[in-house]
């Protein structure tokens, strides 16, 4: 597949290809035609998405992908467009689109979410779907306990569907897993862009805050280093299988909810991979990326929420 | 009991004190682990619970 997706992209007008049944993203409908109908037997759907360059994760990029910031038209915040689902909806945390104040009250009707969020310059033009679904919580009550904090938009823009930016290129989301003690994972997030993390719990309750309220969350994984204000909603991975969503951190720990809580939801990314184990490749850069994103969280844990 | 088991009585009873943000488990290694916001909370810890060895970690306040 990935000799055959080099050749692809070679093609004039190409700008990517999917995974599962073919997808090939081109340019422009002028291109369309010169695109091979069948490859290997299988038909071959193509999708015209515009021009894709690279910009800054904070600012309004199209088609849209995960590790972009997003938000809602209701408050003055940004966190991260986690990935665009295999159905076509958009993985983020209720916490970044689903509140309809500052102060946490849950949203109760049709709400818009923009790319980028509110916090980043976005505005009523930057309206790239509708919230569908949320989680919700009780707030201040050491006796209720949620599992998630996850929310599914649909998505009415281009977009690229289980995909996320890495540091100069898109990488691919293709299934979901558990993870264990040990794990490195990667994550892609609006803040701090993508970073590797090992997890260091797979069973924990944690009192997460928003300002003077808290709500407690079970089962969710805890890793090292932290992840930064605005990085909620980014997908970790583990190998390119969905680990789970980021949602909170602390100056020392970063957390995620794990991704049954979303599949649960109706998120749509692939198969399970039952298989356990750390990927060795991701393990040896992810070591590397440790140390400096300790040192990198330290530095630059920045105020906004 | 198992590990998990005995975090979830453990966890019912730190919940309610102050400074305690979490309790989570190394089911691999053994042992429960308090997550609290400053170190000081430490000394009213138990060290161990129902066999399982409690190591109290300072993580700070865990915010959305």
């Amino acid at each position: 597949m990935k000799e055959l997706k080099k050749k692809l992209l070679e093609l004039d007008g190409v700008v990517g290809v999917g995974k599962g049944s073919i997808v090939i993203y081109v340019e422009d409908e002028k291109y369309v035609d010169a695109v091979p109908k069948y490859i290997n037997g299988k038909p071959v759907k193509v999708m015209v998405v515009g021009k894709v360059s690279f910009c800054s994760r904070r600012s309004r990029v199209r088609p849209v992908f995960g590790g972009i910031s997003i938000g809602s038209t209701l408050i003055d915040d940004a966190g991260t467009l986690g990935v665009v689902d295999s159905n076509g909806y958009i993985v983020t945390c209720t916490h970044v689109v689903g509140f309809k104040n500052l102060d946490g009250d849950f949203i109760d009707k049709r709400v818009e979410v923009i790319q980028p969020g509110r916090y980043d310059g976005g505005n009523d033009n930057d309206v790239i779907g509708v919230v569908t679904k949320i989680n919700k919580w009780k707030w201040n009550d050491v006796d209720s306990v949620c599992y998630a904090d996850v929310a599914l938009c649909k998505c009415e823009v281009s977009s690229y569907r289980l995909k996320v930016l890495g540091d100069n290129s898109l990488y691919d989301i293709d299934g979901w897993c558990d993870v264990s003690v040990g794990d490195v994972v990667r994550k892609s997030g609006r803040t701090s862009g993508v970073t590797f993390h090992r997890v260091v719990d797979t069973h924990a309750m944690l009192k997460v805050h928003l300002g003077n309220k808290f709500a407690v969350f079970d089962d969710v994984v805890v890793v090292f280093p932290p992840i930064l204000p605005g990085d909620s909603g980014s997908i970790f991975d583990k190998d390119g299988k969905v680990a789970g969503v980021g949602f909170a951190g602390s100056k020392k720990i970063g957390a995620f909810i794990k991704s049954k809580y979303a599949v649960s939801m109706g998120a749509d990314f692939g198969e399970k991979d039952e298989s356990v184990g750390g990927g060795k490749a991701l393990l040896a850069v992810g070591s590397l990326y440790l140390l400096a994103g300790g040192l990198y969280a330290v530095a630059q844990r920045p105020v906004k929420a | 009991m198992d590990i998990v088991s005995a975090k979830r009585i453990l966890e019912k009873r730190l919940f309610r004190v102050e400074g305690v943000v979490g309790v989570g488990a190394n089911v691999d290694r053994g042992f429960i682990v308090v997550y609290v916001e400053d170190l000081s909370v430490c000394s009213d810890m138990p060290k161990e619970f129902e066999g399982y060895e409690v190591k109290c970690v300072e993580v700070g306040r865990v915010e959305m």
